[in-house]
């Protein structure tokens, strides 16, 4: 029974495959590859989006991320009529109502995001004073503002004393020219209620019951604390929004006052606005809360618009001009959600762009290597099919049964990619599927299409090789030129922002990659008859046979070059784009920071210095002081500046941007720089002109955020004229910036910052890179990046050994028969070094210059800005001594196949292989 | 003495092969290689027949050309009443099938390694269809017949040469052909074994009745069939035809008659040895007489 089961056709062909699987697991092993990747890909990239645009919009606070503006003066006043019933404040209605209105226009995708609007009144800080003053009048000297939020009482519980009552404002009777009238007297009224936080009330002194005068446009009120409140949760979005109120705002005017003075902002009741606003200014502000979970990649693009849309059109609401004529107020709206969301996905589709680039290549190559797999396992069943098909055969019955073995290699590989992608990378997605299983069918398909055998006959080479040359040359030309196509037209379009995945910049590196692996093809023939015309002349047989064997049994094939290329090329292109990308990061991150890190404080005292100037990894300290603003200009026409001064020469050694020359004086006058936003109509480079009358002469200009100071205008002098700029006092440094010795941590420069000077505000570029490589986009295009320039190096080592072992036939009965003549084992090392490391070399070579290439081509047509957290274009920039490791890598792996094929040759009997000489 | 006569060739009617006027040419961008320059052949049912020629006179492509496995560009070639120029592929799967059989010089080439003598049978049975139950049965049967039943379970590469090459006949037998073609089938086998392979074809030819067609350069196989058919240059060029006569005195004699073969439009070509004796060369002189005609050299007077 056994025994005839084992006589069908598709058993018997079976096992005449089983003890040939080795190359079938090759293809089985590249299927697998293949669908992790085709699997995996697509699962990574739908996290990575949502990722990447949550922790976009997380990297900005929820106040910067609310679609929010002013309103200024705050338009008081009841809703429409229409919409009394439903609006009824009548203080805040009307501005509910235009922002109800204005919420319901948006588009879905921005809807979605937006919650109710939040509107608060407030008036500006006004200096007021306990009244009755208390024992010690120089004891509070602080101001007061009020603020009216209609929903104020859902934020707040009350800890003592009692919520504000409505104020009302009785009319007095004031003459007027028509005759006596009845006007409302603020003065007269009684004071205004008003309940602070707990914070507000613990650092301010204040109790129950204390009355504060203060003045609001010249008209004096009193305001009483009726309560003190605490926050129900502190943490929420409306107490970001309404900065000063949970505790109280902090100035410091070191002319007014040497101490701090802080401003009391306190709830009054909704309804006080109305009679408030009769002679008080107030500053509306609103904002529709964003809940970021609500942005989703799927319409971040429709989010952008929608919130451009409405910055465009603006919010209108009803104003009244006179009586009852009625006109509208356009807001605008301000809010950092669509930069936060565009820089996304300008990342993610930078990535996109950039992973197309990196995996097109190699796919090219996998393409290459698996078609020859396929060849090379049907190369070997190619006796057995033959002579099946001869006795009778049909080449259904021969398709079924590579189809049979194509569907075990890939079917299985292929489910268990897709698995590992699926628990690696879990997903609800079920197209993640269709792909894998697709490529887990294409051995088959391949195996079936392949597998009719050559035909018993032997083919006459002879007579086809002329044919196949003219195809060749076709083929070739074609490559060429696409390839110069695709690279001008590239060139010519220049970067798309947001081109996401962009076919032609995807083809161009593959089509480069093929057209140098044509090229290396083709010369190294020319090169190999040279040498080949020397080793002619030469004593010894290596030289020539090796050169004679490389020209005209060549080993490793346009497939094997190509991979090589490729291999080199893309695993070059990737160190080239991380080196870029991690030096234009760095490069902003100092320009953003001003130096490697940076420090602010309102004055450093010697000792701070001191310190810092000792900290550990630190290498060079600038100071810079400030001194009060002055006028820059010539016969009246002036601008305000602010004077920095600095050790110039200090401060170009950290800032090689900034001239280092401004001690001494140009013709009498003192040199300074200025920055851009001073130059204008009247002002320019090269002006001799004066700061408040001290004469000067502007030598240079700089960019206006040069992180010198807080301040977009100002001019740079060299501490030299310290004296002269400032002769009333002696300047202290208000900002240093630290330049760090190469691969130090800024962290002990700001640990003595911080001892010394802890109101300080310290930044350094270190954490502002983390925090840029932090976007998942970012790490995600780092860890492409890595896994291309090791992947393909990789790849180009598989492609070397399968080369070479798909030669081995050829080597080992060349490298057995020459034994037979007294070859000896050096001799055939280096035979074998002929067959492999030419073409090795050259290939690599030539990958090392695409390589090298390549990445000006990406940075001329992909905006990587993105990932670098400036909008500025990057500079191609080369890691040499990654460079260096990974040619090396790529020559040790050609080193390790020449030896493992020539230790494979000297196994082969010379005898057995003499006695095959006749197949 | 062999005696040089010329045989007309005219059409057999039923004949098991039949070759008239066929032409095949090897082309590539300019190169023409002519291998058949049209050959004709004809064998008859049950005939065994030896095609000898020189490397390189054609008589491989006129194999491949009668296995199936190759086009003629010209003339007309049947097997068996099959039209080999007519045949679509399907057709030619079940001609592979059912009308011929073959074995070939490379005794490896005949048989799929990893497998046993008789599943190499039941391959090319399993190939045409043949019901499982009969495989074995048919396995058996032939290997019963060409007295090898005891390397039914051995793979080729437990076989001598003479041995694979009698599996080989087996195999080529598994699906009772009409025609049995060996190309070349003792080339790589010692004397003895020759005569054993050889030995085996004639035995299955008498039992079988299956016409055999050997394709050799080995002049020695000419003493085991009763007809050789020479090539030269694409042609059939001479026919040797063997015949045992029994004496008066009841003495056996093998008697072998060589004849040059005069095709339709009276092409023949002069045995070279001829040539060489009269060093005839260029123009000859022809005289037709009563009985036969005359060559003679052409500057002979």
């Amino acid at each position: 029974m056994s025994r005839r089961s084992r006589l069908g056709i598709v058993p018997l062909l079976a096992r005449t495959v089983a003890p040939q699987a080795s190359v079938t697991l090759l293809v089985a092993l590249l299927t697998l590859v293949a669908a992790l990747i085709a699997a995996g890909v697509p699962r990574a990239l739908d996290t990575l989006d949502e990722a990447d645009l949550s922790h976009s919009l997380d990297s900005i606070s929820q106040p910067q991320r609310d679609v929010g503006g002013g309103i200024v003066p705050f338009l008081v006043g009841p809703a429409p009529d229409k919409e009394v019933a439903k609006l009824p404040d009548p203080a805040f209605g009307r501005v509910q109502s235009a922002l109800a209105a204005a919420r319901a226009t948006v588009p879905t995708a921005l809807r979605s995001a937006l919650g109710a609007p939040q509107i608060v009144a407030s008036t500006h800080a006004q200096p007021a004073s306990l009244a009755p003053a208390p024992a010690t009048p120089a004891a509070w000297n602080d101001a007061v503002a009020l603020i009216a939020d209609p929903a104020y009482a859902s934020r707040i519980a009350l800890v003592s004393g009692a919520l504000p009552q409505a104020w009302t404002v009785p009319d007095t009777t004031i003459a007027t020219g028509f005759g006596d009238e009845p006007a409302p007297d603020p003065a007269s009224a009684a004071p205004i209620d008003m309940v602070v936080t707990t914070g507000t009330a613990t650092t301010m002194g204040l109790h129950v019951g204390d009355v504060l005068s203060t003045a609001f446009s010249q008209t004096e009120v009193r305001v009483r604390i009726s309560g003190i409140v605490h926050a129900l949760d502190p943490s929420a979005d409306f107490w970001q929004n309404t900065p000063g109120v949970l505790t109280p705002g902090r100035v410091y005017d070191g002319n007014a006052s040497p101490d701090l003075t802080y401003t009391a902002t306190g709830f009054v009741a909704p309804g006080t606005v109305l009679p408030l606003s009769g002679f008080a200014v107030l500053n509306g502000a609103f904002w529709f809360p964003v809940d970021g979970a609500q942005v989703t990649a799927a319409h971040a693009r429709a989010v952008v618009d929608a919130v451009h849309g409405l910055q465009a059109t603006q919010i209108p609401i009803a104003d009244t001009i006179a009586g009852d004529q009625t006109g509208t107020v356009r807001v605008p709206v301000q809010t950092g959600l669509a930069d936060a969301v565009e820089q996304s996905l300008g990342r993610v589709s930078a990535l996109l762009a950039i992973l197309a680039v990196l995996v097109s290549g190699p796919l090219g190559v996998v393409v290459a290597v698996f078609a020859l797999a396929v060849r090379a396992v049907l190369e070997r069943r190619g006796a057995v099919l033959s002579l099946a098909a001869a006795r009778g055969a049909s080449p259904l019955q021969l398709r079924s049964v590579a189809a049979v073995e194509g569907l075990l290699a890939g079917v299985p590989a292929a489910v268990v990619g897709a698995l590992v992608a699926a628990i690696v990378l879990p997903g609800p997605d079920a197209a993640a599927w269709v792909v894998p299983t697709l490529i887990g069918l294409v051995p088959a398909a391949l195996f079936a299409s392949f597998g009719t055998g050559r035909g018993f006959r032997t083919r006459r080479r002879d007579l086809s090789a002329r044919a196949r040359g003219s195809a060749r040359w076709i083929v070739e030309a074609c490559v060429l030129g696409g390839a110069a196509v695709t690279t001008w037209l590239l060139l010519r379009r220049g970067p798309i922002a947001d081109s996401g995945f962009d076919a032609l910049l995807a083809l161009t590196p593959l089509l480069l990659a093929l057209a140098v692996a044509v090229v290396v093809l083709r010369l190294l023939p020319i090169a190999l008859r040279a040498a080949l015309a020397v080793g002619r002349r030469g004593r010894g047989p290596v030289a020539f046979l090796g050169a004679a064997r490389a020209m005209r049994d060549p080993a490793l094939g346009v497939a094997a070059a190509l991979a090589v290329v490729v291999g080199v090329s893309v695993s070059v292109l990737s160190s080239g784009v991380l080196a870029s990308i991690g030096t234009a990061t760095q490069r902003q991150a100092v320009t953003q920071v001003g130096a490697d890190v940076s420090a602010a404080e309102t004055a450093f005292s010697p000792a701070a210095l001191h310190a810092v100037q000792g900290a550990p990894g630190v290498a060079r300290v600038a100071e810079i002081a400030q001194t009060n603003r002055k006028q820059l200009g010539i016969n009246g026409i002036t601008s305000t500046v602010l004077p920095f001064v600095a050790d110039t020469a200090a401060l170009h050694a950290v800032r090689p941007d900034i001239p280092g020359d401004l001690a001494r004086k140009v013709d009498g006058r003192v040199p300074i720089l200025v920055s851009a936003d001073v130059l204008g109509d009247h002002l320019h480079v090269g002006d001799r002109v004066d700061l408040n009358d001290l004469p000067v002469v502007i030598v240079g200009q700089l960019p206006s955020e040069s992180q010198l100071g807080a301040d977009s205008a100002w001019a740079l002098a060299d501490q030299a004229h310290a004296a002269v700029l400032s002769p009333s006092a002696p300047l202290t440094p208000t900002q240093l910036l630290i330049a760090l010795r190469p691969g130090a941590s800024p962290a002990p420069a700001e640990r003595a910052i911080r001892a010394t000077a802890p109101g300080a505000v310290v930044a350094d570029a270190a954490s502002l890179v983390a925090a840029t490589d932090a976007a998942p986009a970012a790490a995600a295009l780092r860890r492409a990046l890595l896994i291309a320039a090791i992947g393909s190096a990789l790849l180009a080592a598989l492609a070397v050994f399968a080369g070479s072992v798909s030669a081995a036939g050829s080597r080992n009965s060349a490298i057995a028969m020459l034994r037979t003549m007294g070859l000896t084992g050096s001799q055939a090392l280096g035979l074998v070094v002929w067959e492999i490391v030419p073409l090795v070399v050259a290939s690599a070579a030539v990958g090392l210059a695409l390589g090298l290439a390549l990445p000006h081509l990406l940075v001329a047509t992909t905006n990587l800005a993105p990932f670098t957290g400036g909008a500025a274009r990057l500079a191609v920039t080369t890691d040499w001594p990654q460079l260096a490791l990974l040619v090396a890598g790529v020559l040790a792996v050609a080193a390790v196949a020449t030896l493992v094929a020539v230790l494979v040759a000297r196994r082969t009997d010379p005898a057995g292989t003499v006695k095959m000489g006749a197949e | 003495m062999t005696t040089a006569t010329a045989t007309a060739t005219p059409p057999l009617a039923g004949a098991a092969i039949h070759c008239r006027d066929l032409v095949r040419i090897f082309s590539a961008e300019g190169v023409e290689v002519q291998a058949l320059q049209g050959l004709d052949l004809d064998v008859e049912h049950g005939e065994l027949t030896a095609v000898v020629g020189a490397s390189g006179s054609g008589k491989s492509t006129l194999l491949s050309i009668l296995s199936g496995l190759d086009v003629p560009t010209a003339g007309r070639a049947s097997v068996a009443s099959h039209d080999l120029l007519a045949m679509r592929e399907r057709d030619r799967i079940a001609y592979r099938r059912h009308v011929v059989g073959f074995v070939w010089q490379q005794t490896a080439r005949n048989l799929v390694p990893y497998l046993t003598a008789a599943e190499n049978v039941a391959l090319t049975l399993a190939a045409a269809g043949v019901p499982r139950r009969a495989r074995a049965l048919r396995a058996a049967e032939l290997f019963e017949l060409l007295d090898i039943a005891e390397l039914a379970d051995r793979t080729p590469a437990q076989l001598s040469g003479g041995q694979q090459q009698r599996v080989a006949i087996a195999v080529a037998l598994a699906n009772e052909p009409a025609v049995l073609l060996a190309d070349e089938p003792t080339g790589e086998l010692d004397e003895a074994n020759s005569a054993l392979v050889l030995e085996t074809m004639r035995g299955v030819n008498e039992q079988l009745g299956v016409t055999v067609l050997i394709v050799t350069h080995d002049p020695a196989v000419s003493s085991h069939v009763r007809r050789t058919v020479q090539i030269r240059d694409g042609r059939t060029s001479s026919e040797t035809l063997r015949r045992t006569e029994v004496s008066e005195s009841g003495d056996e004699r093998h008697v072998a008659e060589e004849f040059a073969v005069l095709d339709r439009v009276g092409r023949m070509q002069l045995p070279p040895e001829y040539v060489r004796a009269l060093d005839l060369r260029d123009r000859v002189r022809l005289s037709l007489e009563p009985e036969h005609v005359e060559v003679r050299k052409g500057d002979a007077e």
